[in-house]
């Protein structure tokens, strides 16, 4: 708008009047037009945000919808969601920016542009805050799914430590069945880390191989399998064909074996190198592994694992929720099974039993735990042995028993 | 066994401590350099050690601080924006500040804007200036330049030196029950300590009639340009 108008007056007023009549007509013609500009400025610089935040929106409804359909984790989404901001905001100032460094700006323009600017600060530090709230809170969500199994494994290895000592201390145990206990639960609270650990290492590579985002936080080889199963199911964008499923079944036996292989070399090189009672016990089955493997050369693989998976060696039955070794009878029996519990040949089992009586009977079993019997405190216990065995950890890199194999 | 150790040790260990744990806090302008005329990396480094910095705003804005058109001519003075926040008055919330730093062609700064959170037309006591944010800026704008500079005196010369010499533009932009109209306020240069020069602007915005008082929309912006 003109908000002043200089004239300048010669002598000829009569000219001068009439002109001055003209000019405030057109200054009047003008104004209409001016608001009319200043309003299309406005609407322009209003339908700049309104474009940003439609931007924004649709750019968050892509995530989510990536989220829903697994492709990407609600971590990877929150991060991607986080650095757009962080670019348009960028985008956003340096437009402002730019006026702002002028020279000659006038005071109302310089309060606008310089109150968009605060005004942007102050949204993007609100979203920024709330975003990493959001990611910690997955984050922590996460890193409780990580935990879970591994917590409740160290619980199953208290719960058997402290069941062995009151059997000691009301005399309804003597110190061999207290033993056997206490070995039992350390190395089933093992194996089922070890399992744990292994499955979840492989569930990357499985995902990768069935053209599939990676895994999120704490999943493992069976929620690869069933993501990708239920995206075939229900039509998902990447359809699952017969092929793949062949190759996903193909791919998740060579997981679980390679899981399989690598707990029984980490136990057989634990017991190799001597170690405490415990590990000791677990020797049996490293050694008795060694002759289904033996057996799994001579059949293939795959005679190996379908006899593994038809008990056709053994067998804990009908449920393994608390443990329990059949009695040598004739013929089979049906077993119903729970996640993340394993089945042992025969000989595997009675390796590992008769060694751990032999154990409690003749030799001497040390078997060093201080404080309460609680889950944190025998995962302490544990990760002492474990740094005071080395060996383990470097026999299963040496043997690539951590990298899932195809086959 | 523990052994109790002689009392010196004691001493001597808490005296560790306590310098060891403690990070320098600067708490007035004789502290540091300030900004006005120190080089900007000088300028940044005593800033962050007393506000808290959106170094990610920071890097990019560093990076285009002298902008310039296609055909390579300045866009303007330099100039770098520093996001900053500091405890507000409400206990758990944060004021943020956007602090415009004008910069020579060297790089040092030859003048500091900053946004207030309130203005100050109407501001009387010592609580509601300082709820404005007014002396936590200028005493890091202005540092060793005015040493001696007190919160009071401040505020003393913005109501007796500042106030008087604010001038205001009423635009009555349409009319009606959704009328809208701006008041814009500035004072222009007015001379401070260590040679600076102090101005202030504000802008008041509203909707309705013709009294900000019964606004229904009421928006005010207020900055500080010290030269």
């Amino acid at each position: 708008m003109a908000d002043e108008v200089q004239l300048k007056f010669s002598a000829d007023l009569g000219g001068a009047l009439s002109s001055i009549a003209a000019l405030k007509q057109a200054v009047t013609g003008v104004v209409a037009p001016v608001a009319q500009l200043k309003g299309a400025f406005a609407e322009a610089s209003a339908a700049i945000q309104q474009s940003s935040s439609t931007a924004i929106a649709r750019f968050k409804a892509d995530m989510q919808s990536m989220v829903a359909e697994r492709a990407i984790s609600l971590r990877q989404a929150l991060g991607f969601d986080a650095d757009y901001t962080a670019q348009r905001a960028d985008l956003e100032r340096e437009d402002l920016r730019n006026i702002l460094a002028g020279e000659a700006l006038t005071l109302d323009r310089k309060s606008q542009t310089y109150e968009q600017l605060v005004a942007l600060s102050q949204r993007y530090s609100a979203q920024l805050a709330a975003d990493q709230a959001r990611m910690a809170v997955v984050a922590a969500r996460e890193a409780d799914l990580m935990a879970r199994p591994y917590r409740q494994a160290f619980d199953a290895i208290g719960a058997g430590w402290r069941s062995a000592v009151i059997g000691l201390v009301e005399g309804t145990m003597n110190f061999q069945t207290a033993a056997l206990r206490v070995a039992q639960s350390v190395e089933r609270g093992f194996i089922t880390m070890a399992q744990t650990t292994l499955s979840r290492a492989a569930a990357g590579p499985l995902a990768a191989l069935l053209g599939q985002a990676a895994p999120a936080a704490g999943e493992g080889v069976g929620d690869v399998l069933g993501n990708a199963v239920s995206r075939w199911i229900f039509g998902a964008p990447t359809k699952l064909g017969e092929a793949a499923a062949t190759t996903a079944n193909t791919a998740a036996l060579a997981a679980n074996t390679a899981a399989l292989g690598a707990v029984t070399a980490a136990l057989g090189a634990s017991a190799a190198a001597g170690s405490a009672g415990a590990v000791g016990g677990a020797a049996a089955l490293a050694g008795g592994t060694a002759a289904a493997g033996a057996a799994a050369g001579g059949g293939g693989l795959f005679g190996f694992l379908g006899s593994l998976f038809a008990f056709g060696r053994g067998g804990i039955v009908p449920s393994a929720a608390r443990g329990w070794a059949l009695p040598n009878f004739a013929g089979a029996t049906p077993a119903l099974l729970h996640a993340r519990e394993m089945v042992l040949p025969a000989p595997i089992s009675e390796g590992l039993q008769r060694l751990i009586g032999e154990g409690g009977g003749g030799g001497d079993m040390h078997l060093h735990f201080h404080g309460p019997s609680d889950g944190p405190a025998v995962e302490r216990w544990f990760t002492g042995l474990m740094a005071r065995n080395p060996g383990v950890v470097r026999n299963m890199l040496r043997s690539n028993a951590l990298t899932p194999r195809t086959l | 066994m523990r052994r109790r150790l002689p009392p010196r040790y004691g001493f001597l260990l808490s005296l560790a401590a306590s310098t060891a744990a403690t990070p320098a806090i600067a708490a007035g302008p004789a502290d540091g350099p300030g900004c006005l005329g120190v080089p900007l990396g000088e300028c940044l480094a005593w800033l962050r050690t007393t506000m808290k910095l959106d170094e990610g705003a920071l890097r990019s804005a560093l990076a285009q601080r002298h902008a310039t058109d296609v055909n390579g001519k300045p866009l303007g003075g330099g100039l770098a924006t520093v996001e900053a926040s500091l405890p507000g008055q409400v206990p758990g919330a944060t004021d943020t500040f956007v602090l415009l730093l004008h910069l020579r062609p060297d790089d040092t700064v030859r003048g500091v804007d900053s946004n207030l959170v309130h203005g100050l037309i109407d501001s009387r006591t010592e609580a509601v200036y300082d709820s404005s944010g007014l002396y936590e800026i200028v005493w890091r704008a202005i540092g060793r330049r005015c040493p001696g500079m007190t919160k009071l005196e401040l505020y003393r010369f913005f109501e007796n030196m500042v106030k008087p010499r604010i001038t205001h533009l009423r635009q009555d932009l349409s009319t009606g029950i959704n009328g809208l109209h701006r008041i814009l306020s500035s004072s222009g240069a007015v001379p401070f300590c260590g040679g600076v020069t102090f101005s202030y602007a504000s802008r008041l915005q509203w909707r309705g009639g013709q009294n900000p008082e019964a606004a229904a929309k009421r928006d005010e912006f207020a900055y500080i340009e010290l030269r």
